[in-house]
């Protein structure tokens, strides 16, 4: 038997147990870990099976990572845009003195 | 400005019709939705747009606002809305079968997965503005339900509870295409974590 399947055996088998979680059950919660909304006890069982299970470790870090990036890239991308320009701004408020009053519609 | 229309509630004041309150109303939050509506629409121009048409219904409707939240909170709801609507209109060359970028199990329901060996940090690779493109890009081409959760919640950084009331939709869905959209984001961008894309 290869190493990885001898892995893989001895992961289910914790999967099934009591204290065990899957991969999918590790899915399902994976927000809710990564958003720290899980208790003790579920955060604990997440901690363990991860550390047993490399491709649920590759994917919480690869996971995570996607979602700092688009973060930040948007962020970045956004970050000459912080004032409004003069003219949009006078724009606005002509519109508002031409516009209908409020309630008046 | 007088003393005693400045203690009054800013909303009380443009109520009032007060030239002055509006004035102020846009100096002091136009740059923040210009910004906000930037980063949901990808450009200036769509997002300068929204801005007008966001302060514009505010003034048309500003008897409705309650005084309950505060009203830059009244006003980014307003906008976010006109945004989210200016980018349903966008025209769209393609949307992806989310279904297809959604993680992998075998039968045992055991994760089939890659090794992770990313060569540069996400704040590194933002820097670089071809990543940018290929993160506007992936973005794109999400469906919208998926799409407008992940605006509000990874990007607009808005809570469960607020993404739901602007969308309205249950908390329990916004979860369900939050994770959905961040799965699909990690199968298309994590390519370019390595080495062969770093500019
Ligand atoms: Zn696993």
């Amino acid at each position: 038997m290869s190493k990885v399947k001898v892995m893989r055996t001895i992961k289910s088998a914790v999967a099934k147990s009591p204290i065990g979680l899957s991969c999918c059950d590790l899915e399902e919660r994976v927000d809710a870990y990564l958003e720290n909304e899980l208790g003790w006890p579920a955060k604990m069982k997440i901690r363990m099976h991860a550390a047993m299970c490399r491709d649920c470790t590759s994917y919480l870090r690869a996971y995570t990572a996607t979602r700092d990036l688009v973060r930040a890239a948007i962020r970045t991308e956004a970050e000459g845009a912080d004032t409004l320009p003069d003219d949009i701004a006078r724009k606005i408020l002509e519109r508002k003195k031409s516009g209908p009053e409020d309630g008046a519609a | 400005m007088h003393q005693e229309s400045a203690a009054k509630p800013l909303h009380q004041r443009l109520l009032a019709g007060e030239p002055a309150a509006a004035e102020e109303l846009v100096t002091t939050e136009g740059g923040r939705l210009f910004q906000a509506s930037r980063r949901i629409l990808g450009n200036e121009e769509d997002a300068l747009d929204c801005v007008q048409e966001a302060f514009a219904k505010a003034f048309q409707k500003i008897s409705t606002f309650e005084g309950r939240s505060d009203i830059s909170t009244w006003l980014y709801r307003i906008l976010i809305n006109e945004s989210l609507i200016r980018l349903r209109q966008k025209r769209r060359s393609k949307i992806i079968d989310i279904d297809s970028l959604m993680p992998e199990f075998d039968i045992e329901g055991c994760r089939i997965e890659p090794p992770w060996q990313p060569v540069k940090d996400p704040e590194q690779l933002a820097e670089s503005g071809e990543i940018r493109r290929h993160v506007r890009a992936a973005i794109d081409i999400l469906p919208e339900d998926a799409r407008n959760v992940l605006l509000l919640r990874d990007i607009e950084e808005l809570n469960t509870r607020e993404t739901a009331e602007i969308l309205e939709i249950s908390e329990a869905a916004v979860k369900v295409r939050l994770h959905r959209a961040r799965a699909a984001l990690k199968k298309l961008l994590e390519p370019h974590f390595g080495a062969g894309d770093v500019e």
